[in-house]
């Protein structure tokens, strides 16, 4: 599904953060990306999900490659692609409803799938009764689930976590992880960025370690 | 369809300041386009006033030697103007302007100031009767000039021009000047909202789509400052022009009026478009 060949990237006036970065990531695979602090975690999920070009190699996402395609294409393409922040970047002056509903309306989907949408995917989360409350009236690990319907309501084909857990506590970022990992069942590829051993060995499924100058170990 | 509405990435009260500006800078304009209306309803008064007259200057001085005139000489010339006036048939009446004499500072000597003559025209007048009344004028008393329908037109014009010039670069400087404004504050709100930005991005707006947002942003305060200039100009300027008795073509004012202030906000929302879209630029 997403495939990097030979990818360098460096930025504006930088020494190159990732040098010659070769990975797979397969449809419905469940990966964990590793890595000390500085070994380019972050610039590889922002590669992987658009938001960053390549200042050499290739990145193909279902077999288009992004810097070849128009910017109207990889708008197209980053709205197959889910992201969960650390932080959780929730728009504070939007309700939960509305927060979980932007991807949909960023896609003019009708009101009514809209509410249904929301609706269905609160149940599962597990906060259909805070759709209305503002973020900064619910808990870190509520805030984290809304994040992750936000990324997930378009269905996307795959799930990037940055440090998803990174600001919870162990038991939330454990209920996190089994969202994850229903989510894995339900067809949908995830790649979460973790240097937390702890979840790495409660929910164990195959890593991918960066190490500094970016070589990329299974 | 439920598009996504521009209150969803930017409360709708940070737009405030817009419809503000907007609406001043707008009355500016309606300002401008009230003067440039007025210019054309003076000047139209102005050349039907001076249609069927002829001012006539009786100089105080000697056109061919330069040689400054007594007072006496000048009242004798005025004399004979006055008579070949009351006997010519194209003459209905005259109106004669005398000006204070004021000696020269320090001086004994006293310079008369000229004496202008406004004749009256008959309306219904032949070809060329103008011509032969300078003539004859001219043959009587040569120390005369003459303001003739031509002059008045030329000068009436060009001030007209002046004025009409003025405002209008007056209403392109409130155009640049709002544009400038706006610039920053579409500027300081994409920096403000560099998070929403990103995350609307990661879902997969382009650039584009994020300016059309922002333009959805400015447009309903860009409507109120429309709504509240038109409210200011037809309740507080026309009347005042009406007053002064400036008679102005309110139907065609209007629509002016209206052109102009669709034309600042379309101008406005391209703009946004462009800047939104600039600063955007390095967003792959």
């Amino acid at each position: 599904m997403i495939e990097l060949a030979h990818v360098g990237l460096r930025y504006k006036g930088g020494p190159e953060v990732l040098t010659d970065v070769n990975l797979t990531i397969a449809p419905k695979s469940f990966h964990y990306l590793t890595g000390s602090s500085g070994s380019g975690k972050t610039s590889l999920m922002r590669l992987l999900s658009i938001n960053l070009l390549p200042t050499r190699g290739t990145v193909t996402f279902s077999g288009q490659d992004i810097q070849s395609i128009s910017r109207k294409e990889r708008a197209r393409l980053r709205q197959k692609i889910g992201i969960v922040f650390q932080n959780f970047r929730l728009l504070p002056h939007l309700s939960v409803f509305d927060n979980i509903a932007l991807p949909l309306r960023l896609q003019n989907i009708s009101e009514a799938k809209i509410q249904s949408s929301v609706r269905d995917i609160a149940n599962w989360i597990g906060l259909k009764d805070y759709l209305n409350v503002k973020p900064a009236f619910i808990s870190g690990g509520q805030q984290q689930r809304v994040a992750i319907a936000r990324a997930v309501i378009v269905k996307p084909e795959i799930l990037l976590a940055d440090e998803p857990t990174g600001s919870l506590d162990d038991p939330m970022g454990d209920q996190i992880m089994v969202l994850f990992e229903e989510l894995n069942k339900q067809g949908t590829a995830i790649l979460i960025a973790t240097h937390n051993q702890g979840t790495i060995e409660r929910f164990p499924h195959p890593a991918i370690r960066l190490q500094s100058g970016g070589t990329i170990e299974s | 369809m439920s598009r996504l509405s521009s209150r969803h990435i930017l409360p709708l009260a940070s737009s405030i300041p817009i419809a503000v500006l907007s609406g001043f800078m707008m009355v500016l304009c309606g300002f401008c386009l009230l003067g440039l209306f007025g210019i054309q309803s003076i000047t139209q008064n102005w050349l039907s006033e001076t249609q069927d007259k002829l001012t006539i200057e009786v100089l105080a001085y000697d056109k061919d030697i330069i040689a400054v005139l007594d007072q006496a000489q000048l009242d004798t010339a005025l004399i004979k103007i006055e008579k070949y006036l009351d006997n010519d048939p194209i003459v209905t009446s005259i109106d004669i302007q005398r000006f204070e004499t004021q000696p020269l500072i320090d001086s004994d000597l006293t310079i008369p100031a000229p004496i202008f003559v406004v004749v009256n025209l008959l309306k219904n007048r032949i070809d060329n009767a103008e011509d032969r009344l300078m003539a004859n004028i001219t043959n009587l008393v040569p120390n005369t000039n003459f303001k003739t329908i031509q002059n008045w037109e030329r000068d009436i014009n060009q001030t007209a021009t002046t004025l009409k010039v003025t405002f209008g670069g007056l209403t392109l400087c409130i155009l640049i000047v709002t544009g400038v404004i706006l610039i920053g504050f579409i500027k300081g709100h994409l920096k403000s909202n560099d998070q929403t930005i990103q995350i609307i991005h990661l879902m997969g707006a382009d650039s584009s789509k994020i300016a059309a947002l922002f333009q959805k942003f400015t447009f309903i305060p860009l409507i109120l400052g429309l709504i509240s200039s038109i409210i200011i100009i037809s309740s507080v300027f026309t009347p005042a022009l009406l007053l002064i008795d400036v008679n102005i073509d309110v139907f065609a004012f209007s629509i002016a009026l209206l052109i102009t202030n669709i034309t600042f906000i379309a101008l406005c929302q391209i703009v946004t478009y462009i800047t939104v879209t600039h600063e955007l630029r390095n967003l792959p």
